[in-house]
């Protein structure tokens, strides 16, 4: 861990961006997919996912816009300011292709959203068409998961505590937008038909079970950066509250555990149960997005004194360690026969969801395994020299600041005072 | 183009008299304090560093290390005058989304105040934390090697303010040779854990601003092994597209396959059993 870096300050607007970015990009790639894979009945649910994101997202422009220093120059980051109307892309950045691929998922956003208003429309039958719409709704979920995903990239592209440790935030974002997304489906799509819901559900489950076991490795990648972390509230926000209510609760619920005879009604149960698992579903969406955010400059503040050293010991040293990998293990075995239980899957679909498991408790037991000072796994990707930076020779020309150099930098000098602004 | 340049800090000969911090801010007319909220300069209370760390005003930061062994019986200072490295692969500049981070024709990392727009990317990514946000100007400030005096062929103001020549201005390949001179008389003189951070290509390509050490990096409050950005942005887009991958699946075979749920209207007491007493019951039956 480096502990000499500065805080970024990156405070709500960021925290508020991340996880309404994140639930807009959701429910519209969720969308896009129904429309895929899903079958007629099914499309209202994607018209309110298109309905809910663009304006998700526009909220989002707004509070992106809000945090900068200097708001009136936010085109900087879209527009080349110093050559117009040149697009300003540095590809390696995350923050700039991020800030393009807002512009495009912004734009699919809308034109999706329009399409809802007026299904009989032009626009709408050109949407639905085969081949058009069809490219139409892969472009488009491929941005939505390119916006859900890249804020993990762009805080792994960086050098502060815990975020630059980890290379899983982006999947962990990922996949928390897409539970995101869902719950918020559930909640919205009440008007949907049993079986419609039952899919939602089910798909749900799905989500929720492959973002617990990326969370699961997301803590085993932080190495001896975990337990520094669980000493400060924001780290224990981030895994209790992520692990408890984001994931286990709504799990448990979806999975029907613990459930008893009442007087209630039993269809009224039913949506009390799948609106309560949706609801904490959002909260722990939202405790992760804070969590990560937050816990950077909490490590920097409590653990000034940590040398970079220091945390380069093996996850299994630590009781932490143990207690992460004897959970995933037990989650392991348990997930299988729960769903064999109380979902009917059948020998052979428990026996791949048993070696699915078996597959993702295997990526954590090798983090936590990991010797002290090692190479982050996939290390050999990171040859591949994406960015100009990456390798430029001392002296050898302007390396990644070839995009949007000005003429003449403004210098502020005693020399040429007619420089000064 | 001109040969890159850079500082050459050898921090066995600093006395921490701090003549390049206040040159440094008589020549870029940075003000004492910080802004509106802290108009003048706020004391440590605690060391002579009175700065404590580099900010929007104080480009070069003297740092007094203290190391006092428990019961105080043995006690060393340390001093060093940090900057910005002008790293030859230089993290704030790879990931400034505006392109407002330069390189300059000297090899220096410049910031050109009308692109930035605040961020703060240039912040997160900096492993030394030299980048601090101006609250006054709204921009991202640090160190400009001087650019206005290298232009002008002078030297810049901290190198040619330091009375002891700690801090040394020059072309990088002479300033490395100086290093290693000063370092083979080190060793000779029996100071056997000097050392060079950042004179070859090791830390981020290189550091066109390199120190002569004589404990470890991390005492000295540099860090080690600091990495590129871009590093693990391959490493990270893998992850994601394999989640977008196994989430599309997911959605795949649950939009896809059968549900047991009763067609709407269909008026039944076993509405609220799970779809595996729906199995059984049907396998029964």
């Amino acid at each position: 861990m480096n502990s000499f870096v500065h805080d970024p300050e990156w405070g709500w607007w960021i925290i508020l961006y991340f996880y309404l970015g994140g639930l807009a990009a959701g429910c519209y790639f969720i969308a896009t997919l129904i429309e895929l894979f899903g079958r007629e009945e099914d499309r209202p649910l994607a018209r309110i996912g298109y309905r809910v994101a663009f304006p998700l997202i526009c909220v989002c422009a707004v509070f992106l816009i809000v945090d900068l220093y200097r708001p009136e120059r936010f085109l900087h980051m879209v527009l080349q300011s110093e050559h117009l109307p040149g697009v300003m892309l540095k590809w390696w950045s995350p923050m700039s292709i991020g800030a393009q691929a807002l512009g495009i998922f912004g734009l699919c956003s809308l034109l999706s959203l329009v399409g809802t208003f007026r299904p009989k429309g032009r626009l709408a039958s050109i949407l639905d068409s085969h081949v058009v719409g069809r490219v139409f709704k892969v472009v488009g979920s491929i941005a939505g998961f390119f916006v859900a995903a890249y804020t993990g990239a762009l805080l792994s592209a960086t050098n502060q505590p815990l975020w630059s440790s980890t290379d899983w935030i982006s999947p962990l974002f990922l996949t928390s937008a897409a539970s995101g997304g869902i719950a918020l489906l559930l909640i919205l799509g009440g008007r949907a038909s049993a079986e419609t819901r039952e899919r939602l559900e089910r798909a749900d489950l799905w989500a929720l079970g492959l973002e617990l076991f990326v969370f699961l490795i997301f803590l085993a990648s932080l190495g001896g950066v975990l337990p520094l972390a669980l000493g400060t509230q924001d780290g224990l926000l981030l895994v209790g509250g992520t692990l408890v209510v984001g994931l286990v609760l709504p799990l448990a619920l979806h999975l029907r555990i613990g459930s008893v005879e009442t007087e209630i009604p039993t269809h009224r149960r039913q949506s009390l149960r799948v609106l309560a698992a949706a609801l904490f579903t959002l909260a722990g969406g939202f405790m992760l997005r804070y969590g990560i955010v937050r816990v950077a400059p909490a490590l920097l503040h409590a653990h000034s004194d940590v040398r970079p050293g220091d945390t380069e010991t093996s996850l299994w040293q630590s009781v932490e360690g143990k207690v992460l990998l004897a959970g995933t293990i037990l989650l392991a075995v348990l997930i299988p026969l729960i769903l064999k239980r109380n979902w009917g899957l059948t020998l052979r679909q428990a026996t791949l969801v048993g070696m699915v498991s078996v597959l993702f408790t295997a990526a954590v037991a090798a983090y936590v395994m990991r010797p002290a000072g090692a190479e982050p796994m996939l290390d050999p990707l990171s040859g591949l020299n994406i960015s100009p930076e990456d390798g430029r020779e001392r002296g050898g020309g302007a390396g990644a600041s070839n995009i949007n150099r000005p003429h003449q930098p403004l210098l502020r000098s005693k020399l040429n005072p007619a420089d000064e602004p | 183009m001109p040969d890159p340049v850079g500082f050459f800090t050898d921090t066995t000969v600093c006395i921490g008299c701090k003549a390049c911090q206040v040159a440094c801010h008589q020549w870029n007319d940075l003000p004492a304090g910080k802004g509106k909220t802290t108009p003048l300069p706020v004391l440590s209370g605690q060391s002579y560093d009175n700065t404590t760390s580099f900010s929007d005003v104080n480009w070069r930061h003297v740092k007094f290390i203290e190391k006092f062994t428990p019961d105080r019986s043995t006690r060393a200072w340390l001093m060093m005058s940090d900057v910005c490295k002008h790293c030859v692969n230089a993290p704030c500049l790879e990931v400034c989304p505006t392109g407002a981070i330069l390189r300059t024709e000297f090899d220096t990392v410049f910031i050109n105040e009308p692109t930035c727009n605040g961020c703060r990317d240039c912040v997160s990514a900096c492993p030394f934390g030299v980048i601090h946000m101006s609250e006054q100007r709204g921009v991202a400030q640090k160190c400009t090697l001087c650019y206005d005096r290298l232009k002008n062929e002078m030297a810049p103001a901290c190198a040619q303010a330091c009375p002891t020549s700690s801090i040394q201005f020059g072309k990088v390949a002479d300033l490395r040779k100086k290093a290693q001179q000063r370092l083979t008389q080190l060793h000779g003189q029996g100071v056997r854990e000097a050392h060079l951070y950042g004179a070859d290509e090791k830390v981020l390509g290189g550091l066109n601003s390199f120190y002569l050490l004589v404990d470890t990096p991390e005492t000295y409050g540099l860090p080690s092994n600091p990495k590129l950005p871009s590093r693990s942005v391959i490493r990270s887009s893998f992850w994601g597209i394999c989640a977008a991958i196994t989430t599309a699946l997911g959605m795949l075979f649950a939009f896809r396959g059968r549900t047991r749920a009763k067609p709407a209207g269909e008026k039944t007491k076993d509405v609220a059993q799970t779809p595996g007493q729906a199995q059984r019951k049907e396998e029964k039956s």
